[in-house]
């Protein structure tokens, strides 16, 4: 039977949602179950009966993981509340908005579902979709894979994920951490393709630098708050009632943004700043304190990187090069290696010697030292300054548009210390993003405003600590690891530096980069040329449009799941609330038939049930002691994680060098090693203009607007796209406009415009308003491409990455808008 | 004898919307029907700012059936269908005794918060989600915010100040001084929309 297709169904919504009886002409064309009863307005009356709740939670990994109360009534979820939690934990209850929608997701008209094959002979994308038995999709699945495996290896096969619903079973996280996909990945070597985005933010200053935050109820132990690179009214809602607590005592609130958020509207003071010159501001701040001695010395030089001595290659002086053996200091936990101790050399001031770090008395952070051999060494500090002298204050004013006097101003508010910074990720969307972690690094280590209470460098989205051991995940090792955007460049080498990866299969599960992720309409070429593409999701995104097979998963109410990551001082379990609706199976169930019709079901023999698998994480030799089982977790009460026996979580810092607050890397090493070279900048603080959006490039002429987006408030990646509750409060994407911006252009309130550049547009309403600034623009994210009146925000944005880190670049792009006089019907 | 009033902390509301939806959900309320929303003080469209002299400037007002003291609605109802509950001091409205004629909708100042149902409610979904005792919502009749009297008639607070991610929102009677809303309002400075009226709103904004 050939089903019409779900993107007729949603384009149907598009218009719908517009008129107040939208959803149910969405439900209705899809011709699904219970597609009578919504198609009239009627409703099942409520019934007496018996109700039955649930612990559960949001997968949908905005990073908050809010813990749900799921009741259910007649065999279905029918109410979502946050859960209580324990006395003294009541700041980390949870739930928001897009929270209060769950049944409307789970019961959404938009759900695929049962397995889906593309209509032989239609284009990809093309939306035409016949309807196949799961024998039939696993039997297809085996073949291509079979074959894949025989002609290709391993590496034939991909599998590309985001950062949608987090969780072992189930879940991706960094594209292969969970039993369903880690085991298959890493038993036949697959491909993996995983997720750019916030990688700038990832691998410079959580992973390379080790820095995270206090948890976010120590604002009010801070002076300053700073909402620099993010926006808690909208993107992390649930620690905005702290930064209330914080401004009730009077701590005052700064907005650094190009948006005026509502955060902004609640601040002290609000700094508009160009897209993506942020980093040359930190520099200019840098500068201002350093020229002006406003450095908190004491500070830097107990507990920051600043009055290590660097050699001409780079590299710390090191008590080895004056012959003292290094020692080993215990195991790195993250890579069972043993840490070798060589400890870093200082200058010590009293007696102007060079000697070991820990025997000075008072160490130099500034200045060029000799040694006894007439060697002479800059300090960290000295290093660092002397390569940003460009960067004054005046030089960051014409770069950001920051007035000079307010960089003064701010720099004198940072150098008193207590400064809390609350922004993330907004920083990290430029090709250039990921040197602003160095920078904001440089600037904390000169105020003393990391490692203490009441100073922050980062919120902290996760302070607390889940019990888990990833090994039981892996079956061998994967065959090769793809960052998502350079699908294109893979297809069209074959290789991945010197790994062939010849593509036969793609397989996407957890995410929707084709509507996600930039650089949409390159991905979209990408995905044709793969032979086989297999998406799993639990809604027809726009990613499984561009499939040949379409695999319905079910919502987190309908399977167990435990996720590790601990935003709140408790462990994430997910019940059971319902069984899988429609045909769904969830991904490990899917994996498990794959395996099966490949003979390789020895990878998940170790767990008959779902359960077994959650044991081996929490029972693991290396967890057990803990104490907490998997029946204490399947029993749904809040379990408190006892590696989080408190609720408020400081940042450690100390004297040894592993402890020390860093802004400088001394082997700076890509996100993925393939012998690429890398520039001897990434070292360093350091500032480099945006690829594109930069005010001075010469493409404004043509395309004069900077793009700029955030993670709106009804949206978590696109999950929410179609969820019918937040459509009537936001029943469609906007493009915010600056209002001279669109009065030069002769657009008015409410107008269509058309958004464009050389790569594609978007058609969509704009939103005249003085809440951007002039010369910038802001797309909206999360909307899927049935939602626009043509073409996708993405399709302005390009995948254009530095291979340092890897990096989605959303907000790097220029672009003209024009009133679209087309029709909208 | 209660005088349930609340209390919303617009120097901490941010516009989320939670209240909102979970508003939506307890009460099983109709597709494009809101009991309470939030409106935004600034410029002409929601989230966004008014500009003078060059200063930004944007709040937010949640705003539901304001339970008003001297409600205009009562005194325009032909048949006693919204009245004040003495009990509670909520002004409720009784699907049965309602006749459509809209009167109350005409004297309310408060636009919005009142609805119709001209035509048979309609739902996204296929079954009543929210709380099993929420009454069901009818045809030609005005309908509104009840305090989720289904609940505060068992001692629980209204969905709305269920969880509030901004702890901008606060419950109870006004006439109670332990109170959490007494207590809340106590020593603020607090406005009340449209005082001009007349009608004492039960719903105090802080600011």
């Amino acid at each position: 039977m050939t089903v019409e297709s779900h993107q007729a169904s949603t384009k149907l919504t598009r218009r719908g949602f517009l008129k107040a009886t939208g959803a149910a002409v969405g439900v209705a064309a899809l011709g699904g179950a219970g597609a009578t009863l919504a198609g009239t307005g009627m409703q099942t009356a409520h019934a007496e009966a018996a109700e039955q709740t649930f612990h559960s939670g949001c997968r949908g990994n905005c990073g908050s993981k809010c813990h749900q109360k799921v009741t259910v009534r007649d065999g279905k979820v029918v109410k979502v509340q946050a859960m209580d939690y324990p006395d003294g934990d009541e700041g980390w209850r949870r739930l928001c908005v897009k929270g209060q929608t769950q049944p409307q997701r789970q019961y959404d008209p938009d759900r695929v579902q049962y397995p889906m094959k593309r209509v032989e002979g239609t284009e990809r994308g093309a939306g035409q979709w016949e309807r196949i038995s799961w024998d039939e999709a696993i039997g297809l699945i085996a073949q291509n894979m079979g074959a894949a495996l025989q002609t290709g290896g391993g590496t034939s096969i991909g599998f590309m994920s985001s950062y949608a619903s987090y969780g072992v079973l189930n879940g991706a996280t960094g594209g292969y951490m969970s039993f369903a996909y880690g085991r298959f990945i890493t038993a036949a070597g697959c491909t993996v393709l995983g997720a750019c985005s916030d990688y700038a933010q990832m691998h410079v200053q959580m992973l390379g630098f080790g820095q995270n935050g206090n948890s976010a109820d120590d604002v009010v132990n801070s002076k300053t708050m700073i909402a620099w690179g993010g926006r808690p009214d909208e993107s992390d809602v649930h620690i905005w009632h702290y930064v209330c607590d914080a401004k009730e005592k009077g701590i005052p609130l700064i907005t650094i943004d190009p948006q005026f958020s509502s955060t902004a509207a609640h601040s002290d003071w609000y700094i508009p700043i160009r897209p993506g010159t942020d980093g040359a501001l930190m520099l200019g701040l840098v500068n201002y304190i350093a020229a002006n001695q406003l450095e908190d010395a004491d500070y830097m030089r107990a507990y920051t990187q600043a009055p290590f001595l660097v050699k001409d290659d780079g590299t710390f002086l090191r008590m080895s090069a004056f012959g003292v053996e290094p020692v080993q200091g215990g195991i790195n936990p993250m890579t069972g290696q043993p840490i070798i101790i060589d400890t870093p050399a200082v200058f010590d001031e009293a007696d102007g010697t060079i000697k070991a770090l820990g025997t000075e008395q008072q160490a130099a952070i500034l200045g060029t030292h000799a040694g006894a051999d007439g060697t002479s060494y800059k300090t960290c500090y000295q290093e660092c300054l002397d390569n940003i002298t460009e960067y004054t204050t005046a030089r960051a004013s014409e770069i950001t548009g920051v007035p000079e006097e307010d960089i003064v101003k701010l720099a004198e508010i940072y150098a008193q210390g207590g400064v809390w910074n609350l922004g993330y990720q907004g920083l990290g969307h430029h090709v250039n993003s990921h040197h602003n972690y160095k920078n904001l690094a440089l600037l904390h280590a000169q105020t003393a405003n990391y490692g203490l209470p009441g100073t922050a460098i980062v919120r902290n989205t996760s302070p607390f600590t889940g019990i888990s051991n990833y090994m039981p995940f892996m079956y061998g090792r994967m065959g090769a690891n793809v960052p998502s955007m350079a699908l294109p460049d893979v297809l069209e080498t074959k290789m991945w530096g010197q790994t062939p990866v010849d593509l036969q299969v793609l397989w996407v599960m957890n995410g929707n980069p084709l509507c996600c992720e930039s650089g949409r309409l390159e991905m979209i070429e990408a995905f044709k040329k793969v032979p086989f593409v297999v998406t799993a999701d639990v809604s027809m995104t726009d990613t499984a449009m561009y499939s040949d097979l379409v695999l319905p998963v079910p919502h987190v109410y309908e399977t167990e799941d435990y996720d590790s990551g601990c935003p709140t001082p408790y462990l994430m379990y997910f019940q059971k609330c319902v069984d899988p609706l429609f045909e769904s199976k969830s991904d490990i169930d899917i994996m498990r038939l794959v395996a099966a019709a490949l003979q390789m079901d020895a990878i998940y023999a170790d767990g008959p049930t779902d359960g077994d698998f959650i044991k081996q994480i929490v029972e693991a030799e290396t967890t057990k002691q803990m104490g907490v089982t998997y029946d204490m977790l399947a029993s749904g009460e809040m379990v408190r994680s006892p590696l989080s026996p408190v609720s408020h979580v400081e940042m450690k810092i100390g004297n040894s060098e592993g402890e020390r607050l860093k802004f400088y890397m001394e082997t700076p090493t890509p996100r993925i090693v393939i012998g690429q070279e890398v520039a001897d900048y990434e070292k360093r603080p350091y500032f480099m203009l945006a690829n594109e959006a930069y005010w001075d490039n010469p493409l404004r002429s043509q395309y004069p607007l900077l793009g700029c987006s955030e993670h709106a408030k009804y949206h978590v990646h696109s999950q929410t796209a179609f969820t019918p509750w937040l459509r009537e409060l936001e029943p469609e994407p906007v493009l915010k406009l600056n209002s001279q911006d669109a009065a030069d252009r002769g657009i008015s309130q409410g107008d269509y415009v058309r958004a464009y550049n050389d790569r594609g547009d978007v058609v969509l309403r704009v939103l005249v308003t003085d809440g951007i600034m002039p010369g910038v623009v802001g797309i909206p994210h999360g909307f899927r491409e049935d939602q626009y009146v043509s073409g996708h925000a993405q399709n302005l944005t390009s995948r254009v990455m530095n291979d340092f880190c890897y990096n989605n670049s959303y907000y790097d792009f220029l672009c003209e808008v024009e009133r679209y006089e087309g029709s909208v019907e | 004898m209660a005088r349930y009033g609340m209390a919303i902390d617009t120097k901490r509301c941010v516009g989320c919307n939670a209240c909102t939806l979970a508003c939506k959900q307890a009460n099983n309320v109709p597709d494009g029907v809101f009991w309470t929303r939030v409106l935004t003080d600034g410029g002409d469209m929601p989230d966004t700012p008014a500009s003078k002299d060059e200063k930004l400037s944007m709040r937010y007002f949640a705003m539901g059936c304001q339970h008003c003291e001297n409600p205009a609605c009562v005194k325009v109802c032909p048949v006693g269908a919204t009245y004040k509950d003495p009990e509670t001091g909520i002004v409720r409205q009784d699907y049965d005794k309602c006749i459509g004629c809209r009167m109350c909708m005409s004297a309310c100042p408060y636009t919005g918060v009142r609805s119709f149902n001209w035509e048979e409610p309609k739902y996204s979904l296929a079954h009543a989600v929210g709380d099993a005792d929420a009454p069901e919502h009818q045809k030609h009749v005005v309908e509104k915010c009840t305090f989720c009297y289904q609940r505060i008639s068992k001692g629980e607070t209204p969905a709305c100040m269920d969880l509030c991610p901004a702890r901008a929102r606060h419950w109870g009677d006004l006439d109670d001084p332990n109170s959490d809303v007494s207590r809340a309002i106590a020593g603020r400075s607090y406005e009340h929309l449209l005082d001009e009226k007349g009608t004492k709103p039960g719903v105090y904004y802080l600011v």
